[in-house]
């Protein structure tokens, strides 16, 4: 209901967090539940485990959308499921493709050292390709919304800021003194650079930024539209986030950081929230294991299995009450912040029926 | 150490570094990201940041900031101060730090090996980024080593990559849950690790639901109907028993492991909680 309000008109839904918090897990039950509401929706994922990645249809390479066979898709007819999994490598050579001036221009470029490695599986490379396929799909205009999963940044600023770096990776004022090397600036850049890394390095970062030149304001145009989008109400940033004390704290930090940049929070999603056994303030539980104990063996239940089951209550009631105690503290961090909990259930979830499950979770809250 | 996000690597890695120290071996504790978990773990006052810090008997730590640690290996290189300040105000050296951007985990790798040959420590634990991530770290000397193909930056870059590669020296160790996608995402990091060559020691199963419960457990709490403080009880043991089932499957993919750490129940993961997972680890 509450997320009904949120994700109301809105045609990207951003899923951002920790890693091992269930990011994709939350995006693919996100989109089955918008779907299953009658829109065309697609979930682009970031490297996802390849259990749920197969769960959701999708092969171990490329990154076309697939549909996902929703176990029921019956209620709305028109109402469609997409995923589909960033690649990298093969969204920074399609946008070299896209914007370089002529084929020969991209192939320089395509078999520059450099460039393999700039665009590979390196740090930061994820983020700023996941907004550039993000405009890509979005532009497409294929898809009543998109659920984007997001990289597992170690920080969470990589990402938001991966369109202005995107931005300042091509710009090429720098690059451009590279090419003049009779230029002063140049030539103190050049002979540092060539004394560190050697003088192939060298020559292929100049014809790297040879490439590139012509380029920028195309890189920068895009790059200056998914901020655009990014920041307008067509947006919407989900934090995704469990409640432990150190992926709380990424969320916060990141939900400190959208405010900063005002960008559309949408609220937080506490998942895996251990659930409680029993009614009552935590300062009632010191008597809960006799309690227990004792009602157990009036049920019939042999002593020793009493005490073990009494034992593991106790356990499993500290661990609920430790979880409620970290989502109050986050509700007086955030104030009014839609805050939606998913319990921790019983099974792991890594197929299409506990995706559902996820789903139906996130939707039937009222929200706090 | 690597592993899975989430699945409790920074605590396993404190936790095999108090073993270590523990049985002598004067150990190095180092993060890579600057996310200062260790200082949280080992109650520090302060930050660690990027100073070498005791913080438990036989144990010190460091938070590397690949920033300055860029710094230093240029200052190193270029030795005149006044030189090195001018090329990081250099807007075409500010491009090439950008348009290499594998060279903060090369100086970081880098700043490892230069620790440990400083001599002051046996072994150094070394909390690397989550698998997927923590891959690519290991494998950014070989391909500095590859691109820049001659120069100071490709004898340091052979030379860290030869030590990651050399099992004598070095251990991957893995980290993981007994839950579906991170044990998945673990047996592909073996594959992948082997497959590079990269000398892998083992899996370490965190976080394992001991086994209170037996069959005749079961059977006696699925008969409780009775409301109150007996049905919460007997519902957390059918929860408990539907998980540990469920974890036993899944530490059979993974098995044998270096060891299997139980999950704690207490309330804060302190220094005595870590040092008990320690203790289960010494003999590694």
């Amino acid at each position: 209901m509450i997320l009904d309000r949120v994700l109301e008109g809105r045609q990207v839904v951003v899923c951002a967090g920790a890693g091992g918090v269930g990011k994709t897990t939350v995006a693919a039950a996100l989109g089955s539940q918008l779907a299953a509401r009658g829109g065309r929706v697609l979930v682009l994922t970031i490297d996802p485990a390849r259990r749920l990645a197969g769960a959701l249809g999708l092969p171990d390479h490329g990154d076309d959308a697939h549909e996902v066979d929703l176990p029921q898709n019956g209620e709305a007819a028109d109402g469609r499921l997409h995923a589909a999994m960033l690649d990298a490598q093969l969204t920074f050579d399609r946008l070299v493709r896209e914007e370089a001036p002529s084929e020969a221009a991209a192939e320089r470029i395509l078999a520059n050292p450099i460039y393999r490695q700039v665009s590979s599986a390196v740090a930061g490379a994820h983020e700023y390709m996941a907004m550039e396929r993000l405009y890509e799909l979005h532009s497409s205009g294929r898809y009543d919304v998109i659920v984007l999963d997001t990289p597992p940044s170690r920080n969470a600023l990589d990402f938001l800021e991966a369109p202005g770096r995107l931005t300042r990776f091509v710009e090429g004022r720098a690059l451009r003194f590279l090419l003049r090397p009779g230029m002063r600036a140049g030539r103190l850049g050049f002979s540092m650079v060539e004394r560190i890394a050697g003088v192939t390095f060298l020559r292929d970062l100049s014809e790297l930024a040879a490439g590139f030149e012509g380029m920028y304001d195309g890189f920068a145009r895009r790059a200056a539209d998914v901020s655009a989008l990014l920041a307008s109400e067509r947006t919407t940033f989900l934090l995704v986030t469990v409640p432990q004390v150190e992926p709380l704290a990424e969320a916060d930090f990141f939900w400190r950081a959208l405010r900063e940049r005002e960008l559309p929070f949408g609220g937080m999603i506490v998942n895996k929230v251990h659930p409680g056994y029993v009614e009552g303030a935590p300062s009632a539980r010191t008597r809960l294991r006799a309690k227990a104990k004792r009602a157990l063996r009036d049920a019939g239940v042999p002593a020793p299995t009493a005490a073990r089951a009494a034992e593991n209550l106790v356990h499993y009631q500290a661990l609920a009450d430790r979880d409620r105690e970290n989502i109050v503290a986050l509700e007086r961090r955030i104030g009014s912040g839609p805050i939606v909990e998913v319990p921790l259930l019983d099974h792991d979830v890594h197929d299409l029926e506990g995706v559902a499950a996820v789903g139906r979770h996130l939707f039937d809250q009222a929200g706090g | 150490m690597s592993g899975k996000g989430g699945v409790g690597k920074s605590t396993v890695a404190a936790a095999l570094g108090m073993a270590s120290a523990g049985l002598g071996r004067r150990t190095l504790l180092v993060e890579v990201a600057s996310q200062e978990r260790m200082s949280r773990l080992f109650d520090q006052r302060d930050p660690i940041g990027y100073h070498v810090t005791p913080v438990y008997p036989g144990l010190d730590a460091l938070s590397v900031d690949p920033q300055k640690a860029l710094e230093e290996y240029l200052l190193g290189q270029v030795k005149v101060r006044a030189v090195y300040e001018r090329m990081f105000e250099n807007r075409v050296f500010g491009y090439f730090a950008a348009a290499a951007p594998g060279l903060r985990e090369l100086v970081t790798l880098g700043k490892i090996r230069q620790l440990l040959q400083a001599g002051r420590h046996d072994v150094v634990v070394v909390d690397a980024p989550a698998t997927g991530h923590g891959l690519g770290f290991l494998n950014v000397p070989r391909t500095f080593a590859r691109i820049a193909r001659t120069g100071p930056v490709h004898g340091r870059a052979k030379a860290i990559a030869a030590l990651l590669d050399d099992a004598q020296r070095t251990a991957v160790v893995l980290v993981t849950t007994p839950e579906e996608l991170p044990v998945g995402e673990t047996l592909e990091a073996i594959e992948e690790l082997r497959g590079e060559g990269f000398p892998l020691a083992g899996v370490i199963a965190n976080a394992v639901f001991e086994d209170i419960f037996d069959a005749g457990d079961a059977d006696a709490l699925a008969a409780v109907e009775a409301r109150g403080a007996a049905s919460a009880a007997a519902a957390a043991a059918r929860s408990r028993l539907a998980r540990t089932a469920d974890q036993r499957e899944q530490l059979e993919r993974v098995r044998p492991c270096l060891a299997e750490l139980p999950f704690l129940f207490e309330a804060r993961l302190d220094v005595p909680a870590v040092a008990t997972l320690g203790e289960r680890l010494e003999g590694l």
